[in-house]
C-alpha cells in the first residue's frame, strides 16, 4: 500500500469517528424539511393504526390514500447508513396521526400555504399534523410516509419534530405533449410523482407545431385535423381529469398553448392563420415544422379569444401560460401580407411581437387569469409588458427581467432542461460523419462534444441541484420575485416509454431547491454531500411506487459508504 | 447474385425498391426486389410447411401468430421530399392470395455457433406457395423475421405483402451483438428475455453477458456458494437454471449467449468471498481526486491477485463451472482496464518485482497469460475473447497473447481497428466514440464539483482564437457543463445517425478487413437497469443491426442513413408495439412528414469516405 493511500484512510476513519457521536438514527427525507429534529425512537406501528383527519374531502382522502401506501410499501431502505449511527431506543406504539388544519376552505392556487407540522413522539402514542390548510396537511403527510421503515420485519416510524414550509411557491415540471403524445395514464403518473415531491405544478405544453392533441368542445377541428391520431386527443373529459387528479394531491395544472410560433398545427384547421408553414424549417423555425400565427389577421385573435375562453373554464388555476418562444422574423417577413402590414404601420418584427404579446395579454386578463410567457419577447423582442406578467427563464440572466418588475419562474435550460444531452434529433445530418472516423485534439461534436444536442450535455442531478435559486436575484423596490421553478422536459425525443426516467429522479434534485430552498435555515448552502444519499434511496423508493425513475449509480453505491464520491 | 443487383440498379432509375411499398424489413436485406402486380393477399389458414425441427417449428409458429396479432399499418413510410417530383402512385389490385409457405432446410443439425451459415432466400412470387430456402435453421428464423415485419394490415383485420417480393440475404459479419452489463446494476430474467427477442426480430445473433463485476457478484457458482453473498440481493442472482433457460431462450431465437467474466481487473464482489487474498487493493480509495495513486477507473477498486498462487484455483474452479453452464463456443474472459496502482497494495507483487528488478508490469501481464490462458482453453473449440487492452494498454499489456484470442476493440475508433488486425487479431469493433450506449448522461460518481459552476467560464484563448478563426475547426466553444461532456467520460450520447455512419472497416487493407468478425454495442449499466434498458439499447441497437447485416451504403456505395431513417422509425413503433420501450427518435410528425425533419434537404448530404 503506498504512503499516499495510507494517509487518505486515515483521514478517512479519522472523520468518520468524530461524526459517530453526532449522528441519530434517520430516515431519508426528499426534499428536506425545513426544520427538523429526529429524537431518536422508532415507534413500531399499531396494527389499528389510523390516520384522522378534519372535515376536507381533500385531506380525508389523501388520509386513506397513504395510509395505503404505508403499510404496502413497507420501505426497507436501499442506501445504507453512510456514516454509524447512534442505536434507537424503542419507543410504544403509534396509535394515530392526528391531522389538525385551521382552514378547512381554501382552494388550491398559486401562493397558498402549504406550511404544516409534524411530530411523531419519542413515546409513541398519537402523532400530531398541524397545517393551516389541507395543502400543507398533504404535504405533511407526504413527509409522514418517509419516516417509515422496514427494520427487523416491522414497520417502524422514527420520531421526530419537524417544522416545514416551501421556500417558493411554483415548483413545478413542465411537459410537452405535442412533438410526443402521451397517455393520459403517464401524466396522472407524473401527479403522482410530484406529489411525491412535494412539487406543485403541472406546466402542461399542450400544443406546439408538430401536432394539437387539445380537443375543445368551441373548436374541435383543430385537434381533428392537428393531432397525431384520432386516438391522441385529451379531450374535455381527459383534461378535467387530469384537473381533478392534480387537485386532489394538491398539484397545480396549468395549460399553456404556445403562441404565436410553435403552431404550423393549427394550420392543418385554420390554414388562413398561420404562415411559412410550407417553408424551409432551416431559416424560419428553431426546429421542424415551420409555422406560426398571423399576428395581423384579426380572425387570429377570434381564434385565442375563444381557446382562451375554454380553457379558463376547464383549467381553475389563476395562471394562464401563453408561450411566446422563438419567434422567427424571417417567417414573418416571408409572409407578403405581413410584410405589407410592416411596412404600412412603419413596425419592426418585434414590435409586431410586442403587440401580439399585450393583445394576448388583454385576452387572458379578461378571463381573470394571470398571464405566464416564455422570456423571449422581453429579452429578444425588447417588449415592455405590464408588470404582472409572470415570466419563465430559459437563457437569460434573472436579474435583467427582475429589474422590470417581472417575477419570474427559474428554467434555466443550463440546468432544468432535462431533455438536453439525447444527441440531434433531426435527419440526414451530416455532422455525425467525420473523414477519418477518429478524435482530434480538442473537444469536437462527436468527442467529447454536443453530439448535436443544442443544450447538451445532460443535466445530472448534481447539476441541477448545484443551481443557486438566489444568484444574481435583487431586491430593490419595484423588482420582481422569484415564485419558483421548473425543470422541462421537451418531448422531441420522450414518449411514454421513457418520460419517467428523464424526469425522475433528476426532478427530485429540483423539487429540493424549489422546496428547502438553495440555502438552509442557517443561511449555509445546501451540499451534495447531504442529498446523495437521500437521492440514491428516493430513486428506489419511486420505482416502488410505480415510477420507473432511472439508476443514478451502480447499486454497490448504496452500501458502499463513500466509495462512490469524486473527492471524498 | 452480380446480375440481380443490375437489374435491382435499373429498377431504381424508374421507382426506387425502397420506395415501391410502404414497409421495408429493417436490416434491409443485401437483396429485395419488390414485383408490382398487386399486393399478396395472407390466407387466413396460411399452411407453413417445414421440416421437423423443433426450433424452426417453435418459431413459425411464433411468426403466425405475431404477424395476426400485430397486423402492422406502417408508422413511417419513405417517400421523396417534398421538391422532389410526385411520388409515383402504383396502383395496386390483390392479385393472388397466399396459402402456404415451404420451408427447405438444407441441413437441420448445423449448431448455433459462430460462423454459422445464416442466409436465406424468401420468395413470394405469384402463386399461392411462398418458399424459404436456406442452408440451416438460423438462416430460416431470419427469413421469419423479414415475413415478420413485410406482411402488414390491409385496413380490413386481413394481412397482406405490398408486392410479391424476392429476398436473398445473408449477413456481412458474423458476429452481431448487444452487451448487458449485469454486474453495476441487476438485469431481470423478463429484461434479459425481452432484450433477447429484440435482437432477434433485428436479425443480431449475440447476447455479450458481462455478468459481474467489481459492484456485484450476481452468477450462482455452486463449488463456490459463498460468492453470491456479494450480489445485491438474494434475490439478485442468476441460478445455473436460470442461465439455462436464459441460453434455451436465446438459442430458439438464433441468439448466442457469450458469457464474460471480467478478469482478473474489475474483480472484487464474489472473488473476495473465496479468499480476500485473490483480490488486490479492493479495501482502497479509488482515488481519483489523487490520480497519481488511483486504484481504479472507477468505484470500486478491484483486480485479482496475478502473483499469489491461490488466485488460479479460484479462476479454474470459477471457469470450469461457468464454462459448463454456458453452451456457446466463446467465452469472454474481460481483461480491460487493468490499473498498475491497485497492485501496490499487493505484498505478492510487490515481492515478486524486488525479486528480480527488471522485471515489468508487461512482464506481470504476461505471466497472467501464461498461467490463466491454458485454464480458460478447457475444451478444443473454445475461443476466447478478451478487450484489447492487454494489446494496446500503455501500462500493462501482455507481451505475447496467443493469436487466435479474439480482441474486442473499444479505444480509439478506427485506429485500435487497424493495429489489432494488422497484428492478426480476429477483431470485435466496439468502438466508445460510435457503440457505447450508456454515453452521454453525465457522470454518476458523487460529490462532483465541477457542477457548481453559475456562469459558463471563459474559454482558453488558444481554443477560443481557433474557434474564431475557422468554426468548423475540431474545436468548438465548449467547457464541462456547456456543451462539453457534462461529466460522461464518452460523451456525447450517441445517435443511431452516430452509430450507423460507422464504416467499420475504414483504412483497413483488405486482409486486415477478413479479420473483423463484426461488432457490439455495450450497455454499461452504471446509470441503468430494469426501468431504462428498453430505452437505452432500442431502437439504437437496430441501427448497428442493419449495418452489420447489410452495411450502410446503397448499390452505389453511398451512405444511404437517409433512406434508413423511415425504416428506423417505423422499427421503434413496431418494437414499442411488440413490448419493448424503446425510446422515440423524434417527433411523431416527423413519421407523418418523410424528411421535413430532415438537416439538409439534399439527400446526398451525407456521403462518407469511399471505402
Amino acid at each position: 500500500m503506498s504512503a499516499a493511500l495510507l494517509m487518505k484512510f486515515i483521514t478517512v476513519l479519522a472523520a468518520a469517528s468524530l461524526l459517530v457521536a453526532s449522528i441519530d438514527a434517520k430516515t431519508w427525507l426528499l426534499p428536506i424539511p425545513q426544520s427538523l429534529k429526529w429524537t431518536g425512537s422508532e415507534i413500531p406501528l399499531d396494527e389499528n393504526f389510523d390516520i384522522h383527519a378534519p372535515d376536507n374531502a381533500q385531506a380525508q382522502e389523501a388520509a386513506n390514500r397513504y395510509k395505503k401506501l404505508i403499510l404496502k410499501e413497507k420501505w426497507v431502505p436501499y442506501q445504507k447508513n453512510v456514516t454509524e449511527i447512534t442505536p434507537l431506543k424503542k419507543g410504544g406504539v403509534l396509535k394515530s396521526l392526528q391531522i389538525g388544519i385551521k382552514d378547512l376552505n381554501v382552494t388550491l392556487d398559486f401562493g397558498v400555504d402549504e406550511s404544516y407540522n409534524l411530530t411523531i413522539p419519542e413515546t409513541g402514542g398519537d402523532a400530531t399534523l398541524d397545517a393551516n390548510t389541507w395543502i400543507g396537511a398533504l404535504r405533511g403527510l407526504e413527509t409522514f410516509s418517509q419516516l417509515f421503515v422496514k427494520t427487523d420485519g416491522q414497520l417502524v416510524a422514527h420520531s421526530s419534530v419537524i417544522q416545514d414550509w416551501p421556500t417558493y411557491p411554483h415548483r413545478g415540471i413542465m411537459l410537452d405533449t405535442a412533438r410526443n403524445f402521451y397517455e393520459v395514464e403517464s401524466i396522472l403518473r407524473t401527479i403522482d410523482a410530484l406529489a411525491y415531491n412535494k412539487m406543485n405544478v403541472l406546466h402542461w405544453h399542450l400544443t406546439d407545431s408538430q401536432s394539437w392533441p387539445l380537443g375543445l368542445n368551441k373548436h374541435p377541428e383543430l385537434a381533428e385535423k392537428g393531432a397525431y391520431s384520432a386516438e391522441q386527443i385529451y379531450s374535455v373529459k381527459d383534461l378535467k381529469k387530469v384537473v381533478s387528479y392534480g387537485q386532489s394531491r394538491g398539484v397545480r395544472v396549468i395549460p399553456e398553448i404556445d403562441m404565436p410560433a410553435h403552431t404550423a398545427s393549427i394550420a392543418k384547421s385554420h390554414s388562413d392563420l398561420v404562415t411559412c408553414t410550407d417553408t424551409n424549417w432551416l431559416t424560419n423555425a428553431a426546429e421542424p415544422a415551420p409555422g406560426a400565427l398571423d399576428p395581423t389577421n384579426n380572425h387570429t385573435y377570434s381564434l385565442i379569444e375563444d381557446i382562451v375562453e375554454e380553457l379558463s373554464e376547464i383549467f381553475p388555476d389563476s395562471f394562464y401560460h401563453a408561450g411566446g418562444d422563438e419567434v422567427s422574423s424571417h417567417c414573418w417577413k416571408q409572409d407578403k401580407k405581413i410584410s405589407k402590414y410592416l411596412k404600412k404601420h412603419n413596425m419592426t418584427t418585434n414590435e409586431l411581437w410586442s403587440q401580439f404579446e399585450d393583445k394576448v395579454g388583454t385576452i387572458v386578463n379578461n378571463n381573470k387569469k394571470r398571464i405566464m410567457i416564455w422570456e423571449d419577447a422581453i429579452v429578444k423582442a425588447k417588449a415592455d409588458l405590464s408588470k404582472d406578467v409572470a415570466v419563465q427563464i430559459w437563457t437569460t440572466i434573472p436579474e435583467k427581467i427582475i429589474r422590470r418588475g417581472h417575477d419570474i419562474i427559474h428554467s434555466s435550460s443550463d440546468y432544468f432542461y432535462l431533455d438536453c444531452g439525447g444527441g440531434g434529433w433531426v435527419q440526414n445530418d451530416t455532422s455525425y460523419v467525420t473523414s477519418n472516423q477518429s478524435a482530434t485534439a480538442g473537444v469536437s461534436q462527436n468527442y467529447g462534444g454536443a453530439g448535436g444536442s443544442w443544450c447538451a450535455p445532460y443535466k445530472t442531478w448534481q447539476r441541477i441541484y448545484s443551481f443557486d435559486m438566489t444568484y444574481n436575484i435583487t431586491s430593490n423596490p419595484g423588482d420582481g420575485q422569484v415564485l419558483g421553478g421548473e425543470a422541462a422536459l421537451w418531448s422531441e425525443q420522450t414518449d411514454d416509454t421513457d418520460l419517467d426516467a428523464k424526469l425522475w429522479p433528476r426532478g427530485s434534485a429540483a423539487a429540493e431547491i424549489f422546496w428547502s430552498g438553495s440555502y438552509d435555515k442557517e443561511g449555509n448552502r445546501r451540499s451534495l454531500d447531504d442529498m446523495w444519499p437521500r437521492i440514491n434511496d428516493w430513486r428506489y423508493r419511486l420505482v416502488r411506487r410505480g415510477i420507473a425513475a432511472i439508476a443514478l449509480v451502480p447499486q454497490w453505491c448504496l452500501s458502499a459508504g463513500t466509495g462512490c464520491l469524486i473527492t471524498q | 447474385m452480380k446480375a440481380i443487383v443490375a437489374s435491382i440498379a435499373a429498377a431504381i432509375a424508374f421507382i426506387p425498391a425502397s420506395l415501391a411499398v410502404a414497409v421495408n424489413p429493417l436490416p434491409a436485406p443485401r437483396e429485395i426486389s419488390w414485383g408490382h402486380s398487386g399486393s399478396v393477399k395472407i390466407d387466413r389458414d396460411l399452411e407453413f410447411i417445414a421440416p421437423a425441427n423443433t426450433i424452426l417449428t417453435n418459431a413459425i409458429k411464433r411468426t403466425n401468430k405475431m404477424i395476426w396479432k400485430e397486423q402492422w399499418v406502417p408508422q413511417a413510410v419513405e417517400k421523396k421530399p417534398v421538391d422532389y417530383p410526385p411520388f409515383p402512385d402504383v396502383k395496386r389490385s390483390e392479385s393472388i392470395t397466399l396459402k402456404k409457405i415451404k420451408f427447405s432446410v438444407s441441413d437441420l443439425h448445423a449448431d448455433l455457433q459462430a460462423g454459422v451459415d445464416e442466409s436465406y432466400t424468401l420468395e413470394i412470387g405469384t402463386g399461392s406457395t411462398g418458399t424459404i430456402k436456406s442452408k440451416t435453421v438460423w438462416g430460416a428464423l431470419h427469413a421469419l423475421a423479414t415475413l415478420e415485419q413485410i406482411v402488414i394490415s390491409d385496413g380490413h383485420k386481413g394481412l397482406i405483402i405490398e408486392e410479391p417480393v424476392t429476398i436473398k440475404d445473408e449477413p456481412l459479419y458474423p458476429h452481431r451483438g448487444v452487451m448487458l452489463d449485469t454486474g453495476r446494476n441487476f438485469l431481470s430474467l423478463k429484461s434479459i428475455y425481452r432484450q433477447i427477442d429484440a435482437l432477434a426480430w433485428s436479425k443480431l445473433n449475440v447476447l455479450h453477458w458481462h455478468i459481474d463485476d467489481a459492484q456485484s457478484w450476481p452468477l450462482e457458482i455452486k463449488a463456490h456458494p459463498k460468492m453470491t453473498k456479494d450480489a445485491y440481493s438474494s434475490k439478485e442472482i442468476y441460478t445455473h437454471t436460470d442461465v439455462k433457460n436464459v441460453i434455451a431462450y436465446a438459442k430458439a431465437r438464433g441468439v448466442r449467449v457469450i458469457p464474460e467474466i471480467d478478469m482478473p481487473g474489475h474483480s472484487a464482489s464474489g472473488w473476495r468471498q473465496i479468499d480476500p487474498k485473490i483480490v488486490a487493493c479492493g479495501n482502497s480509495w479509488w482515488s481519483n481526486d489523487n490520480w497519481p495513486a488511483h486504484t481504479a477507473v472507477e468505484p470500486n477498486p478491484g483486480q485479482l491477485d496475478i502473483i499469489y498462487p491461490k488466485t488460479y484455483d479460484a479462476i479454474k474452479s470459477v471457469y470450469d463451472e461457468a464454462s459448463s453452464i454456458f453452451a456457446d463456443n466463446y467465452f469472454h474472459v474481460g481483461f480491460d482496464e487493468l490499473q498498475v496502482g491497485c497492485y501496490n497494495d499487493s505484498s505478492y507483487i510487490q515481492d515478486w518485482f524486488k525479486a528480480d528488478p527488471s522485471r515489468t508490469y508487461q512482464d506481470l501481464a504476461q505471466y497472467y497469460i501464461d498461467k490463466a490462458v491454458p485454464i480458460f482453453q478447457n475444451k478444443k473449440d473454445r475461443r476466447l475473447i478478451m478487450w484489447e487492452d492487454v494489446v494496446t494498454s500503455a501500462d500493462i499489456p501482455a507481451k505475447n497473447v496467443p493469436k487466435n484470442i479474439i480482441m474486442q476493440t473499444w479505444n480509439n475508433g478506427p485506429n485500435n481497428t487497424k493495429v489489432l488486425t494488422a497484428k492478426g487479431y480476429d477483431v470485435i469493433v466496439s468502438s466508445s466514440d460510435f457503440f457505447y450506449l450508456d454515453c452521454g448522461f453525465g457522470g454518476w460518481v458523487g460529490n462532483d464539483p465541477r457542477y457548481n459552476v453559475d456562469y459558463s467560464p471563459p474559454l482558453d484563448a488558444s481554443i477560443s482564437d481557433a474557434f474564431a478563426a475557422d468554426p468548423t475547426t475540431a474545436y468548438s466553444a465548449v467547457s464541462f457543463n456547456y456543451g462539453g461532456n457534462g461529466g460522461s467520460w464518452c460523451a456525447p450520447y450517441k445517435t443511431w445517425q452516430r452509430i450507423y455512419d460507422y464504416d467499420i472497416t475504414i483504412g483497413l487493407t483488405k486482409a486486415e478487413a477478413k479479420h473483423v468478425l463484426g461488432g457490439e454495442a455495450p450497455l454499461w449499466a452504471e446509470q441503468s437497469d430494469d426501468t431504462t434498458v428498453d430505452s437505452k439499447v432500442w431502437p439504437r441497437a437496430a441501427a448497428l443491426a442493419e449495418l452489420l447485416w447489410s452495411g450502410n451504403r446503397d448499390s452505389k456505395g453511398l451512405k444511404r442513413t437517409t433512406q434508413m431513417t423511415s425504416r428506423i422509425l417505423n422499427y421503434r413503433e413496431r418494437l414499442v408495439g411488440r413490448g419493448v420501450g424503446a425510446s422515440p427518435l423524434m417527433p411523431r410528425y416527423c413519421l407523418n412528414n418523410p424528411h421535413a425533419c430532415d438537416l439538409y434537404l439534399d439527400q446526398t448530404a451525407v456521403t462518407g469516405p469511399a471505402l
